[in-house]
This record gives C-alpha cells, sequence and structure tokens, in this order.
C-alpha cells in the first residue's frame, strides 16, 4: 500500500508532555508531505517545536511526552505503531543524523565495531561482508583512509569527521528518508560546508530530505520547501525561492531581515532585530502566538489564532490575518 | 597614540597531557607570536575556526591563561599578571562575557543581585546604597530590561534576558573594554540581532572597545571596525572590515568567507 508520491505523511501531529507545572503543548495542528526525492525543511527558533516534531515521528519522544494525529511513512501509520514495528522502519526506512555526533556514536566502541553491529543488526550483511560493507559506507562519505578510521575510537575523530560517520551509519541502511536535526549547528563553517555537500549530493541521489535548522543559510542551500514554526505551529509553509524573495508571514519577513549577511547591506548599520523573545513552551498567548512581537498586529491577532491557509493564486500558506503578499494583491 | 590593549607577539602552549618528567614535554601551541591591537573605544573581531587561539587569546588578556612569551600592554604599560593590586584595578577596566547566558550567573541570585555584586567588588571605593541602586536600575534600563526583571532568578529568564543582565553586569563598572567570547553565538537568530545592536550601542555610547570573539563572520561584520584572521594559534590576516570581507589577501580568509552558507535562494539545475 505504498503511495510513491507521498514518503512521509504527517496530518494535525500536536505533541504535548505532562509536567509538574502542567501539560505543555509542544506541536500543535502540524501538518506537512515530504515527497520520494524531495527536501523539506522545517525552519525555527528555539522552543518552536521543531525537535519535537522529528522525534515525534519516530516514537522517540520522552517518557512524559505524547503525540496525537497522524504520522504515516509509504502508508503505514507510526504513531502508536510497536516498538518492533517502529524497528524495522528506523534505519531502513527513515535514517536520522543528529545535531551532536558524540550522541549518536557509542564512546567505548571501535568505529569498525559499531558499524558492524549496526549492519549485523538490522540484517543488511553476512559476517563474512560486513567489513568490506562497513568500508564502502565511510567511502561514500568521502572519509579518507576509510580501514584506519575503522580501527579509531570517536574520541579519536574531529566533530566533522564523527559527523560524517554518523552520516555514513544513517545511509547504512539504504533509508529512503533521512531526517536531519540541526546536523550542522554543533561543527566549524569549513566543515559545516563539508556535510552540507555531502548532503545536498544525497538529496541528488533521490534520497528524501527532512531537516530541522534554525539556520536559513542551510536552508536556502538545500531546500525545495521550507516550513516555518513558530510556537509549536507552522506559520508559513512555501516553495525555497517564494518564501526567501516574497515571504507572507510577517515572523518570516522579520527573521530573514534579522540574519546578519556577508555581502550587500549596510554593514555599519543596525541589525533589524525582532523585539521581545519568543514565548516559551506552554506559555503561548491566546490569538497569533507572534502577535506581541508583531509590528502588523492588531486586536484581531491578539484576539482570534489564524488558520494556516492557502492564499488566493499562491502556492504558499500562511497562518496570518494581515499576510504580507495580500497586500501586493490588493494595491 | 598609544592603543588601549596592545597584545604583541604573544605565544602560548599548553602541555600536552601524558607528558611526564622522564619524557620530553609535548606541547600544543595555542598561539604563536600573535599581535593585535584595540583603540580606544575601537571594536576588533577576532575570527577563526575551533581550535585557532581565539578564545586563549581573550583568556591571555583576561590574565587567566600565562603566555610564555609575548607581552600584553594596556595604555602603553606591560600588565602585570601576577600583580594582584594592579590586577584588580584592571578588572574595572577590562571585563567579559561569555557564550552560555545561563551558565555565567549564580542560580541563586536575583539579576538585580548578580548586577549589584560586580558593583560593590569592582567599584574603587564602597558605594552607597542609594547609588548602588541608581546604578543598578540604570544599567538595567541601558540593556533593555525592564526594572521589574531585577527581581528574576536566571531560570525565570530568557537566554536573551540572561545575555543582558551578564552584559550589564559586565557594564555596570564602565569598563573601557569589553570581551566577547562568543558572546551572541548561543542565541536565537532574532535574538541575537537585539544583542548585536546593543553591544554597538553600548560601544558607541560609552566609547567601550569591544574585543569580539566569534566563528560567525556575518555578525562580525556588522559589529567591528577591524578584523583579525586566526588559523590554528597564527594571525593569518588583519585589517579593516570593508578589505577583509571584499578583498581578503589570504586564501585561508577566503575559504572562511566561502563556507559560510548564505541565506539565498541561488537557481539550481531541475535535478533527476
Amino acid at each position: 500500500m505504498t503511495d510513491p508520491a507521498a514518503l512521509l505523511q504527517i496530518e494535525r501531529l500536536a505533541v504535548r508532555f505532562g509536567t509538574a507545572r502542567g501539560p505543555v503543548q509542544a506541536v500543535e495542528d502540524v501538518s506537512l508531505e515530504v515527497l520520494a526525492g524531495e527536501c523539506v525543511a522545517v525552519v525555527g527558533e528555539s522552543g518552536s517545536g521543531k525537535t519535537q516534531l522529528l522525534l515525534a515521528c519516530l516514537g522517540l519522544l520522552a517518557q512524559n511526552g505524547r503525540a496525537s494525529g497522524s504520522v504515516r511513512f509509504e502508508g503505514s501509520e507510526l504513531l502508536g505503531a510497536s516498538e518492533a514495528a517502529l524497528n524495522r522502519v528506523r534505519g531502513t526506512g527513515i535514517g536520522l543524523l543528529s545535531q551532536d555526533p558524540a550522541s549518536s556514536l557509542t564512546p567505548h566502541l571501535r568505529i569498525e565495531t559499531q558499524l558492524v553491529e549496526l549492519l549485523l543488526d538490522r540484517g543488511l550483511a553476512s559476517t563474512a561482508e560486513a567489513r568490506q560493507l562497513a568500508i564502502a559506507g565511510l567511502r561514500e562519505v568521502e572519509i579518507a583512509e576509510p580501514e584506519a578510521r575503522l580501527r579509531q575510537y570517536p574520541h579519536e575523530l574531529s566533530g566533522g569527521m564523527r559527523q560524517r560517520v554518523a552520516l555514513a551509519m544513517a545511509l547504512m541502511g539504504r533509508p529512503r528518508l533521512l531526517l536531519a536535526d540541526e546536523p550542522t549547528t554543533a561543527l566549524d563553517v569549513s566543515v559545516q560546508a563539508r556535510i552540507l555537500e555531502l548532503l545536498a549530493r544525497v538529496r541528488d541521489r533521490g534520497l528524501a530530505l527532512l531537516i530541522i535548522t534554525h539556520d536559513l543559510g542551510v536552508v536556502a542551500g538545500l531546500a525545495d520547501r521550507v516550513a516555518v514554526m513558530y510556537a509549536g505551529r507552522i506559520v508559513e509553509h512555501a516553495p525555497v525561492e517564494q518564501l526567501f524573495a516574497a515571504p507572507s508571514h510577517p515572523y518570516t519577513a522579520a527573521l530573514l531581515a534579522a540574519v546578519p549577511r556577508l555581502h550587500g547591506g549596510d554593514a555599519s548599520g543596525r541589525l533589524a532585530g525582532i523585539e521581545g523573545d519568543p514565548p516559551r513552551p506552554g506559555e503561548t498567548p491566546p490569538g497569533c502566538a507572534f502577535a506581541p512581537r508583531c509590528k502588523r498586529a492588531t486586536t484581531r491577532c491578539t484576539q482570534t489564532r489564524p488558520e494556516l491557509r492557502t492564499l488566493p493564486g499562491a502556492s504558499d500558506a500562511v497562518a496570518c490575518h494581515w499576510p504580507l503578499s495580500a497586500e501586493v494583491e490588493l494595491a | 597614540m598609544t592603543p588601549l590593549l596592545q597584545v604583541d607577539c604573544v605565544s602560548v602552549r599548553y602541555a600536552l597531557r601524558g607528558s611526564s618528567w622522564v619524557a620530553r614535554k609535548r606541547y600544543l601551541e595555542a598561539l604563536r607570536e600573535v599581535s593585535v591591537e584595540v583603540p580606544e573605544g575601537g571594536r576588533l573581531g577576532i575570527v577563526g575556526e575551533s581550535g585557532s587561539g581565539k578564545s586563549t587569546l581573550a583568556r591571555v588578556v583576561l590574565g587567566f591563561v600565562h603566555a610564555h612569551a609575548g607581552r600584553v600592554l594596556w595604555r602603553g604599560r606591560e600588565i602585570e599578571f601576577h600583580d594582584r593590586l594592579g590586577m584588580r584595578a584592571l578588572r574595572r577596566e577590562v571585563q567579559v562575557v561569555f557564550q552560555d547566558p545561563f551558565g555565567s550567573l549564580d542560580p541563586r541570585m536575583t539579576a538585580g543581585e548578580a548586577i549589584a555584586e560586580a558593583l560593590h567588588a569592582l567599584a574603587a571605593g564602597p558605594v552607597a546604597p542609594r547609588e548602588a541602586g541608581e546604578r543598578i536600575a540604570s544599567s538595567l534600563e541601558e540593556v533593555g530590561l525592564a526594572s521589574a526583571l531585577a527581581d528574576r532568578y536566571p531560570h525565570e529568564l530568557s537566554g536573551g534576558q540572561c545575555q543582558r543582565v551578564a552584559i550589564a553586569r559586565a557594564t555596570v563598572v564602565r569598563p573601557r573594554l569589553l570581551i566577547c567570547d562568543e558572546a551572541v553565538s548561543a542565541l536565537d537568530v532574532s535574538v541575537q540581532a537585539q544583542v548585536v545592536n546593543l553591544l554597538r550601542d553600548l560601544s558607541e555610547r560609552h566609547r567601550m572597545a569591544l574585543l569580539f570573539i566569534s566563528h560567525n563572520l556575518a555578525v562580525v561584520r556588522h559589529l567591528c571596525d577591524d578584523i583579525a584572521v586566526l588559523c590554528q594559534g597564527r594571525l593569518v590576516e588583519r585589517g579593516d572590515r570593508q578589505r577583509i570581507f571584499e578583498a581578503p589577501h589570504e586564501d585561508y580568509t577566503r575559504a572562511l568567507l566561502a563556507a559560510v552558507p548564505e541565506p539565498i535562494v541561488r537557481k539550481r539545475g531541475k535535478r533527476g
């Protein structure tokens, strides 16, 4: 029952945590699709719920977390699926690359032991061929002298090398979809650029990608479509060119303006920061969550929450009572 | 004119673990003959990748790390890091803000108490309670925090608010130089921009010099007049902002600039 078009289908996903101070809603009413071979980015600041969204997809929420709604991978439901069913998908259907390569590698095992264990565990190789496959996997992410790396422990590798080993591990099960959570945040710029190149190559080979990031630079270079999250909800969802050229949500526009640039603009001028702070999870105001920081906000914004809707004649969806692109149409 | 701060041919090495008195000591050269200077009120950005020695440079100036060669001069006079009385006076003039906004505040102290502590510890003489109250209030106001936040503990503040408290704490005694070691790196983009603007305003208003250390070249471009590029402990290139960003001399600087992912969408070919 696989639909080749929609590889991953997230529908009305909500994630809620039970805490000592009462329930905290981390993700609310998120619907998102990743088609085969497509790269979708979810952008948001800390506390926007982007990481919980990804963890919910893989059934990896913390003990006190509950997900509701639906997450289907190749047609089969993942929410509420048994651990056994999830384990069949994890690794071989969906690969995961996390922010901190140290957390995806076991510190006291040699790289070889970890890769071989993974291959045998998932039934991807026989004992005889596992080592050769591990070497091939490392070569694929352009690791020089893979044989020498196999003998090393994670702490003997640089951060960039560890992230490449982690990427090799994520790709080893030949997944159809790779989930990447802030894959470059912990790395230096030059190392970051190499990882982004590798991800772009993986994408060009037809692997679908869902990237979670706060870095609009990463989004611009990699994604086909972008969902912007704020306070647990998607506030704008658009093709990447459109999002950067003509953002509809005031938050997206403000975020783009706040990024310091390497070129152009007035380097000696002030940066366009957004006043105030994003709301903390569990303290989201009624109405539009961005209203307290928004220059365009009216009483309607503080009272009624805008639903995510597609503007007439536009290819993007926006959750705003006064979207920026609507003005152009009215004028 | 004598610069405010002069780092003159400073070298720092760390003894590597595992070297004993029997074996010859092995060292990691963290800084090799690095010279930079900051004029009064100037803003110098130090950029480089991890391991380039940028934080070590800050630590040398603060006296946390001993330079095995070279000198650090303050208003033309060599800083005697072992002179405790002299260092106390220097602390009034050189302050620092670190990366982690929560980690640099005492969790058991309110924002107001944290600033008061710095004021009493660093002021030249005793500060009368009334004057202290006024100075704390004005420093809070200056960093853009409502006076109501003075009674909050760090865990009740957002990351951006914590970093503002750290800045208020560092600037309440009106230092001449503020060292910022990745001070905006942990903040979200929207908040980062506010804090960058704040540092710039404080620097301009009080003619306070900045030694701004960051791996984020775009932030440095918006804040600093001069930029020094470090690579593996060596000073690779130094120049004013415009020259470094528009006509870098060194390949390393060019590569560093080219590696930054920019939020610009370039047309991509259709993919199969």
